[in-house]
């Protein structure tokens, strides 16, 4: 709110797991906000609220508050104000920011501020509702006026200093004694009572959303409508973009002198971008469901009850916040671990979290579906290629599930974890949110992943386009003196020579080499080539494959990656993507790990090269072994 | 010939950034230090 600060924020705990700072002027001086990891109290359980205790504890420490704001949910109060307690205790300057007045209002909670303004008198306290900015100018009017007064300090524990983090009979009686100073301050009774009356409306929703059955079903019934709505709205404006797409590479080489720089940006980048824009229409609806689920408050009851289901495979409870964001992209799936505080529970979390099917993975999939999932109705209503796409969601969930429960029983676990989480009240979703949301979600794929894409689209085109000494040149000379090109007609005969160039370029060679050993799975070379590129990143299968199809088809006009990949035929004359091969690759991308930037953060956030090795050594099994089978199954 | 030129810069160019982003993420020092005091407990377990 005061610095306009465009940071994802959740309406469930375990989003901020590190400090984040902005900054804002006031008056012409500029100030620096940071904003710490959200903890009921300085003492951490886990390795983000860590940060907060080793900052407020440390005098010296470089990020040591000037004043602190201390920011409490006014709709439960008592609390939030545990931490405000702590803080104001150990004598740093303090304001106490009410936030979400607007819901305890609704509520029906009162809170008598002039109260806790007396019993604090050194302490301003400000009520607002960041959503909507309500407060922001009394809250900066505040933090401009403030001067500390130490002669009206008044500790709620008299001498309180932090005590050690391994004093945990310590800690639990200066939290017990703070809960019935704050119980006398704020009469909770009163509150609760009132509260009871005004909720009715959330906790009958409740009853029917965390229901032991009908919350499943709900949930599952919701996860299908998003999928089918995904299929079938995303196409219009998928094939608008695609046809933008093929125009614009028929348009360079058109008005473009002939050469290599022509070729390079019509068979190269356009095709290589172009097949990755094209999945924005559906990136931008997942997100936009995912964020109304979230902020409605939806999604922290779903956390809730499948923290119930996850318990007979072993897992936190709280690994659920990590699984679930890792489905928008496992990178901060595997940093919201942090909220785990067992170490083993944590360590398993990363460990699965990449199978939870990220958003990287949407283009492929959606590509691969499109290509070998016919286009039917099932049961009247359902779209047979939406029920694939949720097939492959809920085999990485499932496979995540039965990882964990081998990794539970290899590693032997300390302590039993739990899961403590507020629910939220139902809301409306914030629109401005909503859109922030899809299209912070929408510009890292376009942009972070964009640029990886642009640079291998290029070197894959170089690496198609030459090969090694005059190789290329045999190749399409001895392809000329073949009967079958003798027989063809002109557009065959280009095209011919074309696939021998390709056959003969490094790429080709590459490729040749590693057929062996992904010919059992269904794949040729080429699909082998766009394979190994994607271990960069998943989406970049798609531009790799745009690309050595486009390089292959030259001379040929401009066409749609789709319609070329159906027409591609393998040497026996027989269609290369077929359902058997087809679903072998999808079930490749939903286990294998693909993703540099993922193993960079599991190596960063485990401060190993093991783990990180492992996780790819085992899901790299898992999918070269799931693909073979249903190969076999299906050939 | 100014096109063979472009398209050698280029490349070359693709290929820079690729190796810098593989240095990046998995070598080069940390630039922000919040994840540090999490870093240095993980190292004491």
């Amino acid at each position: 709110m005061l610095t306009g600060l465009r940071q994802h924020v959740g309406n469930f705990a375990g989003i901020t797991v590190e400090k984040r700072s902005g900054h804002f002027s006031l008056n012409g001086t500029q100030h620096e906000l940071i904003d710490f990891p959200g903890t009921y109290s300085i003492y951490p359980r886990t390795r983000d609220e860590e940060v907060v205790y080793n900052v407020i504890t440390e005098p010296k420490h470089e990020d040591f508050p000037d004043l602190a704001l201390v920011v409490a949910d006014a709709g439960n109060l008592e609390r939030n104000l545990l931490l405000f307690t702590q803080i104001y205790d150990l004598g740093l300057p303090c304001i106490l920011v009410l936030n979400m007045w607007d819901i305890a209002e609704k509520r029906g909670i009162k809170i008598n501020v002039e109260e806790i303004e007396k019993r604090f008198p050194n302490v301003p306290v400000i009520t607002t509702n960041a959503r909507v900015g309500f407060g922001k100018a009394r809250l900066l009017e505040a933090i401009q006026e403030f001067s500390p007064k130490p002669d009206l300090f008044k500790p709620l524990i008299p001498q309180f200093s932090a005590l050690k983090l391994e004093d945990v009979k310590g800690q639990e009686e200066e939290t017990k004694l703070r809960y019935t100073e704050l119980k006398a301050l704020l009469r909770t009774d009163e509150h609760e009572h009132a509260a009871g009356k005004t909720d009715v409306f959330s906790r009958k929703l409740d009853k029917i959303l965390v229901h032991p059955i009908f919350g499943y079903l709900i949930f599952l019934s919701i996860l299908l409508i998003v999928f089918q709505f995904i299929f079938s709205f995303a196409s219009i404006p998928m094939d608008w973009i695609d046809g933008q797409f093929v125009n614009l590479a028929s348009l360079v080489s058109e008005k473009m002198s002939p050469g290599m720089l022509n070729d390079l940006i019509a068979q190269g980048i356009i095709p290589g971008i172009g097949g990755v824009v094209v999945f924005i229409p559906q990136i931008a609806l997942l997100f936009f469901f995912i964020s109304i689920l979230e902020e409605s408050g939806y999604l922290a009851r779903v956390v809730f009850i499948m923290d119930r289901l996850m318990r007979p495979f072993g897992l936190n409870g709280k690994s659920v916040v990590p699984l679930m964001s890792s489905v928008a992209c496992a990178i901060p799936g595997v940093m919201a671990a942090r909220t785990i505080s067992d170490w083993k529970e944590r360590l398993i979390t990363i460990l699965v979290s990449p199978l939870m099917s990220c958003s990287a993975r949407i283009p492929v999939y959606t590509l691969l579906i499109a290509l070998v999932i016919p286009k039917q109705t099932v049961l009247g209503i359902f779209n047979l290629q939406g029920i694939v796409l949720l097939g492959l969601y809920l085999l990485g969930i499932v496979m995540a599930l039965l990882v964990s429960i081998v990794l539970k029983s290899m590693i032997k676990n300390r302590e039993k974890g739990f899961l403590l989480l507020e629910l939220p009240g139902y809301k409306m979703p914030r629109w401005s949110n909503v859109g922030l949301n899809v299209l912070e979600k929408v510009k890292i794929f376009v942009l972070d992943a964009g640029k990886i894409i642009l640079s291998i689209s290029i070197i894959l085109w170089a690496a198609a386009t030459f090969g090694p000494g005059n190789s290329i040149q045999k190749a399409e000379d001895s392809c000329k003196k073949s009967s079958v090109y003798k027989k063809a007609n002109a557009e065959e005969q280009q095209q011919l020579i074309a696939a021998k160039r390709l056959e003969a370029s490094y790429i080709g060679l590459f490729g040749k080499g590693i057929e062996p050993v992904i010919r059992p799975l269904g794949y040729d070379w080429k699909i082998g080539v766009s394979l190994i590129t994607s271990f960069a990143a998943r989406e970049v299968f798609v531009g790799s494959l745009a690309t050595i199809y486009a390089v292959q088809d030259d001379g040929g006009e401009n066409k749609r990656l789709i319609e070329r990949l159906k027409a591609e035929k393998s040497r026996h004359g027989k269609p290369t993507f077929t359902l058997a091969s087809g679903l072998s690759l999808m079930i490749f991308y939903v286990f294998a790990m693909q993703c540099m930037a993922t193993l960079a953060v599991v190596k960063r956030e485990t401060n190993s090269w093991k783990w990180p090795i492992i996780q790819t050594t085992y899901m790299g099994v898992l999918a070269y072994l799931g693909a073979f089978i249903v190969f076999q199954l299906f050939s | 010939m100014w096109q063979s030129i472009f398209v050698g810069i280029l490349v070359s160019g693709a290929l820079a950034y690729i190796v810098h982003r593989l240095y990046k993420q998995f070598f080069a020092k940390e630039e922000a230090c919040e994840g540090c005091a999490v870093r240095k407990t993980m190292e004491s377990n």
